[in-house]
C-alpha cells in the first residue's frame, strides 16, 4: 500500500493526490503539519527527505521525494505505456520533462508568493509575483498556439494530458491566493478547465470543479443541476 | 484617516498563544499601523508601535490568544465559559492572511448557505441545500445570536465518516471582528464544540484570521483537528479573495440578501447602527445613491 | 441610438476566446467582465460580480445555459441574466431583483464587442469609423489572432502598435505596406504572394494603465495564407512588446490590478424593460390533437438572437402566450428542457404546450384552437419557473385534466434522474387522456377515468394514505381538486409544506391573506390591498414609489412608517421589539392585522 506524507493545503502534495485519484490507485495519507507545526522539518521527516519538503511517497518501502519525480514513477509503475508519461517517444518524453521542470519554476514563484501571503513566510513576495506573472505569460502563449493544433490543447503534443499538465496545474489555480490574477491569461484559464474535466479529477481546498462539458454526462441530482 | 471609536478602542487578536515563540519579536499591522509584539520567557505579551519612539500599546492574553489595542478598550472582555471546562481541548487552528476586509471574513463564518458549494462533501452537499428558518436575536450585552440553525453535513468534523447527519449550530457575534460558532459534538451528544474566529484587521482590505478551537474530543491529535479546520478555511479563502468590493457594503440594494441571510443581515445592520465604518464600502455615498424613502430609524446608507 | 452610447462599443475578446462551457474574464475601463457563450451560441457579457455577496462570477461555472456562482450556487440564465435557481430556498422562485448586471454584446469581425452603457438585448450597430474596420468584402474572411496585453495607457499602446510592421520579417522593409491610424486602431494593408492582406489592430482600454491589442487578419476566404498567421503574429507581437519594455515605454508586469480598487459598472438607462417581461416571437412548428378538446402546440424561437430563449427552464415552468384574441394567457410546458421539436426544420430547441378548449373561454383558448396553425408566429414570454420540484425526496404527482401538463414535464425529469415518482391522472374519460406516449415513458402511472366528485375524493384519500413517506405531493388541476387534496393531506397529518401546487400567480403562498385598506397620511389617498398583491406592488401601481430590493422582507429597504393600525409582520428584518411597537413595516411582504393602516407616505 502506498503511503503519502501529505499536507492538505500544499499544491505539491495535491499533484500526487490528483494523479493517484485519476489512476484509481489506493493509498494512505500520513498527514504532516506543514503549518503552523513545521513538521516537515522534524527529525522523523528529515530522515525520509533530507530536503525537508513535502510530498514524500513510500511505495512498499521505496521512498521518493519531489512531486514531479513521484509523478513519473507512478506513471511508469502503474500506467506504463499510457499517455501520462510517453517514455517510448523521445520527443514527447523530452517535452514532458521540459514542462515538468517548468513546474518547479512555478513552485519557486507562485507557490512562494502564496506562502508569504497566507502564512507570512519570510520571502520576497513582489519578486515572486513578478516571476510568476512572466511564467504564466509563457504558458499562456504556448497554450494559445497549442489550442489551434489538431492534437493540441495540452502542454505537450499528442492530444492527451501528461503528468506535466498535472504538475503545472495547482500553482496556476492557486495563484490568486498569492496575489497573482489569471485575468491576463485566457488560454491558460481555458486549459485549467480542460484539466478539471479529466476523468477522475479531484479538488483541493481552493480549487472547485468545472461544470461537465457537453460530451460528459450531466450530474445526477434533481432540479438543482437542471 | 480618523478611525471611529467603536473600532479604535477595542481589543484585536495578533496571535494564538501556542504559535508565539518566547523572546522573539513579531511584526504585524493593525488598523493600518505597524506594530510589534513579543512574549517573555513566562509568556507575558507586550506590544508597541513600529515607529521610532516604539510607543507602547495595551496587550493582554485571554482565551489562549494575545490581544492588542491601539486605543482605550473596554475593561470587560466577552464571556466564553466553555474555555474553562476541564474536559475541553484548547488549540489554535493556524492563522491565515486574506486579502479581504475582516468584516467579510466574519460574515462568511456566519453563513450556512455556502456549505454545499464551498465545502462540498464536508459541511454540506447537494441536494440538501435549503436553509430552514432560524432565529436571530440581540442578547445582552448587545451581542447577536442565531439559534436553531441546522444543516445536513456529510462530514462535519474530522472524525465523522458515517454518511452524514444533521448538525445543529448556534452563531454569535460579540464584536465587529469577533464571532463564535457552536456546533453539535459528534462525540458528546447534547454538547457543542466551539470555534472562535478572531479577526485582526491589518488594514481595511486585509485581515488575518485567527481560529480558536475548543473541542470535546479525546482521541484526535491536535494536528488532526487543525488539519480539518485548515481544509475548511482553505476552501473559504479562495472565495473571500474573490469577493468584490473587498470592503463590506452595508447597503442592501447593492448586495441583495435572501431569507437564509437573516444572520448576516442582522450583522450588517448591527455594524451600521454602531457606526462601524472601517472595513466597509462607502463609495456608494460618493455616487449619491439616495436613501430609501420613508425611513424613520437612523440608518446610515453605506 | 445616441452618439455617446454608440461610441461606447469596444472589442473585449476574440470570438474564439469564449470556449464551450467556459467563462472568459475580461476588463473594460477598469470594470471586470464575465463573458460566456451558451450552448446555443448566444454571447453573454456581464459585470463579473454576483449581486448576492459580490463573488466573482469567473470563479463559477458555465453549465451550458446558466452561470452558477461558486459561493452559494445561485444560477443565472443566459440572455437576461435572471437568477432562476437559489439553492438556499429551492422552492421559491428567486426575487426578480436578483439578476446579473448585463451588457449589450455582439460578435462582429470575429471579435466580441461590448457596450457598458446598454443592457443585453439592446440592438447592436456596426462599429464606428474610428475603428477602421468594416465587414469583410465578398470572398474575404476575417479571423481574430491572439490578443496581447500591453501594460501602458492607450496612447502609448497605440504608438507601439503603429510600429508592428518592423517586427514581422516579411512586412518590415516592404514598401507596399500601407498604414492608417486612428486614436483607437491601426490598419495595415499590403500584398503578399499575390494576395491582398489586411491586419486590423483594435485597442481595448482594459484599465487606465493596461491596453489589450486585438488583431484581426482579413484575407481571401479560401486562403491557405491564414495557416501560419497565429504563430507569425504571436512572434511579431512578442518582439514588439519586448522592444517596448526595453525602451521603458511599457511595463513588463501589471502596474495595477482589479484588486486595488473596485470600479462598479456605469448606470444604465432606466427605461430598460426586464427581460422576463419582454415577449419574443415563436414559430408554431406542429399542432396536434392530443385528446378531446386538447391541442398541443410545438413552439421554437423565430429570431436568431432568441435562439436559446426556450432551451432552458425548470420542469413545471410555464410561458405567457399572447393569444390571437389579444389576451395574455399562461400555458404550462409539457416537454423536457432542451428538447428539439419533432416538427422543427432548423433543429432548434423549443417547448411544447397544451391548450384545452374551454367552453366559456373569453377568447384565449378558443382563439388558440381556432386560429393557430402550423407556421404561425405567436408572441411568448421566456419560461417562468414558479412551480418546482423539491431538491430531495420522491414525487407523487396528482393531475386533473389539463393540469397534467406541468406534472408530465416534472415527472420526465424525475424519470431521467432515476428518482422515485408516481403519477395519478384523473380525467373525464379515455378520450380526454392526453400525451399517452409521454405517459408510457414514466415509471408508475395510474389513470382514474370518469370518477364522480365523491369517488375522486375517496380515491385521493386512498392514494395519500398509502403513499411512500419519502414523497412530496405535486398537484395541478381545478380549484376543487386542489382543495380536496389539501384537505385530505391535512386530515392524514401530512405537513402542509409537502403539498406543492401550481398557482399562476407570483411567488409566496397567499393562503391566509386578507385584503386590507391603507390611507396615505400625506395625500389622504386610500387604497385597497387585495389578496395576492403586496403593499409595495399596490403602492407602486398608484405611482407611489417605495424602493424594494430583496422582495422577501430581509433587507429593510422597503420600510414604511405606520401611523395607525396594526401591521402583520412577515419579515425577518425588524427586531421583536420593533415588531411589537408597530411603528414601521416592510411593504414588500407584510400585511395588516387591522382593517386599515395609515402610512406616513
Amino acid at each position: 500500500m502506498i503511503t503519502l506524507y501529505d499536507y492538505e493545503l500544499s499544491g505539491n502534495c495535491y499533484k500526487v493526490r490528483l494523479f493517484l485519484e485519476i489512476l484509481k490507485i489506493p493509498y494512505v495519507k500520513h498527514p504532516v503539519e506543514f503549518y503552523p507545526g513545521f513538521e516537515h522539518k522534524s527529525d522523523a521527516l528529515l530522515a525520509l527527505n533530507p530536503l525537508g519538503q513535502l510530498p514524500i511517497l513510500d511505495d512498499a518501502g521505496f521512498v521518493m521525494r519531489d512531486a514531479q519525480a513521484i509523478l513519473s514513477y507512478l506513471a511508469q509503475r502503474y500506467a506504463p505505456g499510457s499517455h501520462w508519461y510517453p517514455v517510448l517517444d523521445a520527443r514527447r518524453l523530452g517535452e514532458t520533462n521540459m514542462w515538468l521542470a517548468f513546474a518547479n519554476e512555478l513552485t519557486a514563484t507562485s507557490s512562494a508568493a502564496r506562502l508569504q501571503q497566507l502564512f507570512e513566510f519570510e520571502l520576497d513576495a513582489d519578486k515572486a509575483r513578478r516571476g510568476a506573472y512572466r511564467l504564466f505569460r509563457i504558458l499562456d502563449e504556448h497554450l494559445w498556439l497549442s489550442e489551434r493544433q489538431p492534437d493540441g490543447g495540452w502542454l505537450c503534443t499528442g492530444g492527451q494530458p501528461t503528468i506535466a499538465d498535472l504538475a503545472c496545474f495547482p500553482y496556476v489555480m492557486l495563484a490568486p491566493e498569492g496575489g497573482i490574477s489569471l485575468l491576463d491569461f485566457p488560454a491558460l484559464r481555458r486549459w485549467t478547465d480542460r484539466v478539471k474535466r479529466i476523468a477522475g479529477f479531484t479538488v483541493m481546498a481552493g480549487i472547485f470543479p468545472a461544470s461537465p462539458s457537453r460530451q460528459q454526462a450531466p450530474t445526477e441530482h434533481g432540479a438543482i443541476t437542471m | 484617516m480618523t478611525i471611529e471609536s467603536v473600532v479604535w478602542d477595542e481589543w484585536y487578536p495578533v496571535a494564538i498563544a501556542e504559535d508565539v515563540t518566547p523572546c522573539k519579536v513579531y511584526k504585524t499591522r493593525l488598523l493600518g499601523h505597524s506594530i510589534e509584539y513579543a512574549c517573555d520567557a513566562d509568556g507575558r505579551v507586550t506590544a508597541w508601535h513600529g515607529n521610532a519612539e516604539r510607543t507602547p500599546c495595551k496587550a493582554l492574553t485571554r482565551y489562549h490568544t494575545h490581544w492588542v489595542s491601539l486605543g482605550d478598550p473596554p475593561e470587560r472582555f466577552f464571556a466564553l465559559p466553555e474555555f474553562d471546562e476541564p474536559d475541553r481541548r484548547t488549540l489554535g487552528g493556524g492563522s491565515m492572511t486574506v486579502h479581504v476586509s475582516g468584516l467579510r471574513a466574519i460574515e462568511n463564518f456566519l453563513d450556512m448557505a455556502h456549505f454545499p458549494y464551498v465545502h462540498d462533501g464536508f459541511l454540506g452537499a447537494e441536494p440538501y441545500t435549503d436553509v430552514l428558518p432560524y432565529d436571530v436575536s440581540i442578547e445582552p450585552p448587545g451581542e447577536i445570536f442565531a439559534r436553531n440553525c441546522r444543516f445536513f453535513q456529510p462530514r462535519g468534523a474530522s472524525t465523522s465518516n458515517d454518511g452524514g447527519y444533521d448538525t445543529d449550530y448556534i452563531y454569535r457575534v460579540t464584536r465587529p471582528y469577533v464571532a463564535l460558532l457552536y456546533k453539535s459534538s459528534p462525540h458528546h451528544p447534547g454538547r457543542m464544540d466551539v470555534i472562535g474566529l478572531f479577526v485582526q484587521p491589518l488594514t481595511e482590505e486585509w485581515c488575518r484570521a485567527h481560529t480558536l478551537l475548543l473541542y470535546l474530543d479525546e482521541t484526535t491529535p491536535d494536528s488532526g483537528l487543525r488539519l480539518f479546520q485548515q481544509t475548511i478555511f482553505g476552501q473559504d479563502l479562495m472565495l473571500l479573495s474573490n469577493e468584490i468590493p473587498k470592503k463590506l457594503p452595508l447597503d442592501s440594494r447593492f448586495e441583495i440578501p435572501v431569507r437564509a441571510d437573516a444572520m448576516s443581515m442582522a450583522y450588517r445592520r448591527w455594524l451600521d447602527q454602531r457606526g462601524v465604518r472601517y472595513g466597509t464600502y462607502r463609495e456608494l455615498e460618493a455616487q449619491a445613491m439616495p436613501a430609501p424613502a420613508g425611513q424613520t430609524l437612523t440608518r446610515a446608507v453605506a | 441610438m445616441s452618439e455617446a452610447l454608440n461610441s461606447a462599443w469596444f472589442p473585449v475578446a476574440g470570438a474564439h476566446d469564449l470556449a464551450e462551457r467556459h467563462i472568459f474574464a475580461g476588463e473594460l475601463h477598469n470594470v471586470e467582465l464575465a463573458l460566456w457563450r451558451d450552448d446555443d451560441g448566444c454571447v453573454n457579457a456581464w459585470d463579473n460580480r454576483c449581486c448576492h455577496r459580490g463573488a466573482r462570477l469567473t470563479l463559477g461555472a458555465n453549465t451550458g445555459h446558466r452561470v452558477r456562482c461558486q459561493y452559494h450556487g445561485w444560477q443565472y440564465r443566459s440572455g437576461d441574466g435572471q437568477c432562476i435557481v437559489l439553492p438556499a430556498a429551492s422552492q421559491t422562485p428567486p426575487p426578480t431583483s436578483v439578476c446579473a448586471h448585463t451588457f449589450a454584446a455582439v460578435e462582429r469581425n470575429d471579435l466580441v464587442w461590448v457596450n457598458l452603457n446598454l443592457p443585453a438585448g439592446h440592438p447592436a450597430c456596426p462599429p464606428q469609423g474610428d475603428w477602421l474596420i468594416a465587414e469583410p468584402g465578398a470572398g474575404r474572411t476575417q479571423r481574430a489572432l491572439q490578443s496581447f496585453v500591453l501594460h501602458a495607457g492607450a496612447a502609448t499602446a497605440l504608438a507601439g502598435v503603429q510600429r508592428y510592421a518592423a517586427f514581422d520579417a516579411r512586412l518590415s522593409g516592404d514598401p507596399s505596406v500601407a498604414l492608417r491610424s486612428s486614436p483607437r486602431a491601426v490598419h495595415l494593408s499590403w500584398n503578399e504572394d499575390g494576395q491582398a492582406l489586411q491586419l486590423f489592430f483594435l485597442l481595448q482600454p482594459a484599465r487606465t494603465d493596461k491596453t489589450l491589442v486585438h488583431a484581426v487578419l482579413e484575407a481571401p476566404a479560401d486562403a491557405v495564407a491564414l495557416g501560419p498567421w497565429p504563430a507569425r503574429h504571436q512572434a511579431a507581437m512578442k518582439r514588439l512588446r519586448h522592444r517596448l519594455i526595453d525602451e521603458g515605454r511599457v511595463s513588463d508586469v501589471p502596474l495595477s490590478t482589479a484588486d486595488d480598487a473596485y470600479v462598479p459598472p456605469p448606470p444604465q438607462p432606466k427605461v430598460r424593460q426586464r427581460g422576463s417581461e419582454r415577449l419574443l416571437k415563436a414559430r408554431v412548428t406542429r399542432v396536434t390533437e392530443v385528446a378531446q378538446d386538447i391541442r398541443s402546440f410545438e413552439l421554437e424561437p423565430e429570431d436568431q438572437g432568441d435562439i436559446g430563449a426556450l432551451a432552458d427552464f425548470i420542469p413545471g415552468a410555464h410561458i405567457d402566450v399572447l393569444t390571437p384574441a389579444g389576451l395574455l394567457r399562461q400555458y404550462s410546458i409539457v416537454s423536457a428542457p432542451g428538447e428539439i421539436n419533432a416538427g422543427s426544420a432548423r433543429g432548434v430547441r423549443g417547448v411544447t404546450i397544451a391548450v384545452k378548449r374551454e367552453p366559456d373561454s373569453r377568447g384565449g383558448s378558443a382563439s388558440m384552437h381556432g386560429q393557430i396553425r402550423e407556421g404561425a408566429i405567436v408572441e411568448v414570454s421566456r419560461p417562468k419557473n414558479h412551480f418546482r420540484l423539491a431538491n430531495s425526496g420522491g414525487a407523487l404527482f396528482l393531475a386533473a385534466g389539463i393540469g397534467v401538463t406541468p406534472l408530465l414535464s416534472m415527472a420526465g425529469q424525475m424519470a431521467a434522474t432515476g428518482r422515485l415518482h408516481a403519477l395519478h391522472y384523473f380525467s373525464r374519460g379515455a378520450a380526454h387522456v392526453a400525451f399517452r406516449e409521454r405517459l408510457d415513458a414514466l415509471q408508475d402511472v395510474h389513470l382514474h377515468l370518469g370518477l364522480s366528485p365523491e369517488a375522486t375524493l375517496a380515491q385521493i384519500q386512498s392514494i395519500l394514505a398509502t403513499m411512500d413517506p419519502q414523497m412530496d405531493i405535486y398537484v395541478c388541476g381545478p380549484r376543487p381538486f386542489l382543495d380536496a387534496i389539501v384537505g385530505a393531506a391535512q386530515a392524514l397529518g401530512l405537513g402542509a409544506d409537502r403539498v406543492h401546487f401550481e398557482l399562476f400567480s407570483n411567488t409566496i403562498s397567499h393562503q391566509n391573506d386578507k385584503p386590507f385598506k391603507v390611507r396615505l397620511a400625506r395625500s389622504g389617498v386610500e387604497l385597497n390591498v387585495p389578496v395576492g398583491q403586496s403593499l409595495s406592488d399596490v403602492l407602486s401601481e398608484h405611482g407611489i414609489a417605495v424602493e424594494t430590493s430583496c422582495e422577501q422582507g430581509v433587507c429593510g429597504t422597503c420600510m414604511v412608517t405606520v401611523l395607525e393600525g396594526t401591521p402583520e409582520h412577515r419579515d425577518v428584518y425588524l427586531s421583536e421589539d420593533e415588531k411589537r411597537a408597530g411603528h414601521c413595516m416592510q411593504a414588500c411582504v407584510s400585511r395588516s392585522a387591522s382593517e386599515m393602516l395609515v402610512l406616513d407616505l
